[in-house]
């Protein structure tokens, strides 16, 4: 009990001397599999995601990870099974992902001016499939459980300010209306250490 | 400061993201649907006569029984009762008469309106007398549609339903092409679509 609870002042004491904060932006390009590039295969340009980490210690960050991830794909003439009705006719499909993480990140030779990091999200993420066709529309969405490991590296460019580049795979579990849908990205954008 | 910098870069993001959006469709023949029913247990193969009228009943939605229907122009109707008749003779079905007793009666009906979510009207028999004594037995359609839609529907008049009411075994429902100027193209590929997803009207 007395261990723990110097370890707990060691720890307490140490975070409050180093820790620090990151808030990041990146923007995401997206390449679905299984299910996700069966419904809508092009890659998708219209990623985005909003990060925020407590850094206790210079190599370790928690936090979380928000983003919205939009896929999209017209067909020219295509036909959709519905119950007992065939639609046919010009199709726009779109399938947007809203995860919302809590992330774990360990940052290696962060002292550096080039590093590398890792890190793991888990959570959830709202995914919500389109399919309009003329005045028809048809909806399938679900909350799934979420898990995203990433690998990137971050360029450090002034004092406190960084570039990143990562990629990573979202993947969220088969659940409500939809199943498995999964994803990779490669992200670019910048972060500020505080 | 550096917080604000990177709000303002995240409020970007968002309003860039949002501004690029895929909308829907530029040109009105892109909203052309064609939707098709079938009754799964009901035996097709072994019909291989139909009856259909010669004019092409309008629905207004607020026809009572005894009024008397409101028709599309003869020369737009011509055009796509002949289509129609084309695709069901492709099929193996020989048009006859409507005294002939005619395995199935195909009756075509055309609205413009904005929404049609339960329709309820006596229009499906305003032509068909055969069998007298079911008089106009009222009608409906589950459907939405905002823009001209056409339908075509199969009844077999042998089959009607606990309720006196006739039972649809097949419908093709076209959206979006009877408004504007006649496209006799854009018609007739709608209808050869309507037929084609159906393969299982072919007859014996």
């Amino acid at each position: 009990m007395k261990k723990i609870f110097i370890l707990t002042l060691f720890l307490a004491f140490t975070f409050s001397v180093f820790s620090q904060n990151l808030t990041g932006i990146q923007y995401s390009i997206g390449f679905g599999t299984g299910d996700m590039r069966e419904y809508i295969s092009p890659a998708s340009f219209r990623g985005f995601t909003a990060d925020y980490r407590y850094l206790p210690q210079p190599s370790v960050g928690v936090g979380l990870s928000i983003g919205w991830h939009l896929f999209y794909k017209e067909l020219p003439d295509d036909t959709y099974d519905y119950r007992d009705l065939t639609f046919s006719g010009k199709q726009w499909r779109y399938s947007n992902h809203f995860p919302v993480l809590a992330v774990l990140d360990y940052f290696a030779m962060p002292e550096r001016k080039i590093s590398g990091f890792a890190g793991l999200g888990i959570g959830t993420m709202y995914s919500v499939r389109d399919l309009d066709m003329g005045v028809f529309s048809f909806q399938r969405h679900a909350w799934q459980f979420a898990l995203k490991p990433e690998l990137g590296v971050m360029v450090k460019f002034a004092k406190g300010f960084n570039f990143t580049l990562s990629a990573s795979y979202l993947n969220g579990f088969k659940s409500g209306e939809l199943p498995n849908q999964g994803f990779f990205t490669i992200s670019t954008g910048f972060a500020i250490i505080h | 400061m550096k917080n604000g910098i990177l709000y303002v870069f995240i409020l970007f993001s968002i309003f860039l993201l949002w501004g690029c959006y895929p909308q829907g469709p530029d040109y009105a023949e892109e909203m052309d649907v064609v939707v098709t029913y079938h009754n799964d247990s009901y035996d097709f193969v072994s019909k291989s006569t139909y009856a259909m009228p010669d004019r092409i009943v309008k629905i207004t939605g607020n026809m009572s029984e005894g009024d008397e229907p409101v028709f599309i122009p003869d020369v737009t109707a011509q055009k796509i009762l002949t289509t129609i008749a084309n695709n069901m003779q492709d099929l193996g079905w020989e048009r006859v008469g409507v005294d002939a007793n005619p395995d199935m009666l195909l009756v075509p009906a055309a609205w413009e309106t904005t929404t049609i979510i339960l329709y309820y009207d006596y229009w499906s028999w305003w032509w068909y007398d055969y069998y007298p004594y079911w008089g106009y037995p009222p009608y409906y359609y589950y459907g939405s549609y905002s823009t001209g839609t056409l339908l075509m529907s199969l009844i077999d008049p042998k089959e009607l339903a606990a309720n006196g009411n006739p039972v649809i075994q097949w419908s093709g429902a076209i959206t979006g092409i009877l408004t504007g100027t006649y496209d006799a193209t854009r018609m007739n590929t709608a209808i050869d679509k309507a037929f084609n997803q159906s393969p299982y009207l072919k007859t014996n």
